[in-house]
Formats: C-alpha cells, structure tokens, sequence
C-alpha cells in the first residue's frame, strides 16, 4: 500500500520535473494574455507578408508574360525605392521638422542616434540631420565642438527633417520615454512641426566604384 | 523501505515510460506533488511519534491530493486559479515545515 503510494509520488515528480524532448519551456511559462498578443502580432506579420508575397507573385508573372513596358516600370520604381534608401536622390513628401535647441550643449550623439533609430521605426523614408542626409553608413560622434554628423557639425538648433507619416512619426517621438521626453529631460527644447510637402534636397554622391 | 523502493520505482517508470500527461491535468501535476509530500511529511512525523498507521497514511495521501486538486479545479472556473494555487501551496508548504519542525524536535531534541 505504503509503496504503491510513493510510486505514483515518483512518477508524478518525475512527469512534473522531465520534460519530453523538443518541449518549448519558454511558452509554457508565459501568461495567457501574453501568449495572446503573441499570437496576434504573428497574424498581423503573416496578414502582411501575405500582402506582400501577393504583390511579388503579381510582378513576378507581369515579368514573365512579359511586356517590356512593365519589366521597364518594375525596374524603375525599385530603382527610385533604393536611391531614396540610399540617399542618391531627393525627396518631396509629407513629413516633419524637428528642432532641439540646445544653447547650452546638453544633447549627445546618442540622443540624435536615438532619434535617427525612432524615425525609421515610425516610417521615415529619408531622414537629413542638419545639412547631411542619413544613410546607412552615417555617423555620428561627440567632439569638443558638439556634436558631429558625418564630419559635419550640427549646429544649434539641431534641424531634423524627416519623410515619411507625419502622425506617426509625431506619435513615436512623443511617446513616454521617446526623444522628446529625453531631450526635454536634459534641458534642452524640442519642437516639433508636420508638413504637408517637405523637400529634403541634400543628396549623398553616388560613389564610384 | 518499502517507501525509498516505491519511490525509485515510481521515478524509473517515469523516466523509461514518460506518459503524455494530458493537458487538462497538468496544472494540478505541481499541487498534486505538493499535496503528496504533506502526507508523506506528516506520515513521517507519525512514524516518529510512533503512532504510525498504513490506513491514515493512505488516506491523508489520497485525500490531501484530491483535495488540494479540487480546490484548484474550483478556483479554475471561478476565474482564480493562478491565486488558489499559490493559497493551496501556502498552506501546505507551511504544513511541511510545521511537521518538519516538529519532527526535527523528537529526532534532534532541538
């Protein structure tokens, strides 16, 4: 009786402790609400990649049947998406002008970093700060006379223009914790203001190769 | 002995076999185990006050394991099963200590 007893003892510890191989421990231990907004985010991300494997498998099969006409448009509007990612060309389009003033030297490299960071999440297309257009390979770096972008110093204010959804670029900067809580936490002043048609003109040259 | 041999049986066949525990079962696996080893504390208390007796044992296990699973299983569908677990798991940890600390007195005189 008494052993009967304490062999299910060790089997329940035994079942409770091991796992089966492969187990995922990590969803596991989540909370439910957690797994939740997981799951939601995962149907949203695959809504979209299936929006965009549509819209590939529809140029795929223009290209393919073939007029030149449209293989001519394709390559042209890839081109035009990767001179605006590559700062080549300039943009005209909604967005928003950011100023820091900063009279007293308060802001560091990382704040303008941060704030490059936040825009792109928010959406922005193509992003100049001061007189240089940010691009992949740009830095940024703290020197006895402020702040430098790209060898460049920014000056005060710190003009930032950025391209792309002007609500949502407002929204994410504003957010708790976002640059413009941080750079009014340092001392320094942040304004913000959309518009409907901003021209970032400054180009990066196109390197020879 | 028979109950270190239980034990190393019961774990054997755990690991050799390992049963799919259903999923329905598994968050009352840990409060069963708790449950368990409050009898098995509490027997072992008995067994040193030697007032030890096979029957109680069976049934303060048994018993102590549906219950402490039933009071789980009501807190679930009342919406506050996370809470009634960690209730449930209070109360017979500070039970094993109890008896633990009681056993420690009669075996240790301390």
């Amino acid at each position: 009786m008494i052993g009967a007893l304490f062999l299910l003892l060790g089997l329940l510890i035994t079942l409770a402790v091991v796992r089966p191989e492969g187990d995922v421990d990590e969803w596991r231990a989540a909370r439910t609400e957690d797994l939740v907004q997981i799951l939601d985010d995962l149907g949203e991300r695959q809504a979209r990649l299936e929006t965009e494997s549509q819209r590939l498998t529809q140029v795929e099969n223009d290209l393919r049947s073939g007029s030149t006409g449209e293989a001519l448009a394709e390559a042209r509007r890839q081109l035009e998406a990767l001179r605006i990612m590559t700062g080549t060309t300039p943009v005209v389009g909604p967005g928003i002008t950011i100023e820091v003033a900063d009279p007293e030297g308060v802001i560091d490299s990382t704040v303008l970093v941060n704030a490059v960071q936040e825009l792109r999440d928010a959406g922005a297309e193509a992003i100049q700060v001061a007189d240089t257009r940010v691009v992949v390979d740009t830095w940024f770096a703290d020197t006895g006379e402020g702040i430098v972008v790209d060898g460049q110093s920014v000056g005060d204010p710190i003009i930032i223009r950025a391209i792309g959804d002007p609500d949502t670029m407002v929204a994410a900067l504003s957010i708790p914790g976002g640059l413009a809580e941080s750079v009014r936490t340092r001392g320094a002043e942040f304004s913000s203001a959309a518009s409907p048609e901003l021209t970032i003109s400054v180009t990066v040259p196109v390197a020879s190769s | 002995m028979i109950a270190v041999i239980g034990l190393l049986v019961g774990v054997a066949i755990g690991i050799l076999w390992h049963p799919v525990v259903p999923l329905w079962l598994e968050p009352y696996l840990p409060i069963a185990i708790v449950a368990a080893l409050d009898a098995v504390v509490g027997g072992f208390k008995a067994l040193v006050q030697k007032r030890f007796d096979d029957r109680i044992f069976a049934v303060s296990f048994l018993s102590n394991v549906l219950i402490a699973s039933l009071l789980v299983f009501i807190g679930d569908q009342l919406g506050v099963g996370a809470q009634m677990s960690i209730g449930v798991v209070v109360v017979l940890a500070m039970r094993i200590f109890a008896n633990a600390a009681a056993i420690r007195r009669i075996l240790f005189r301390a």
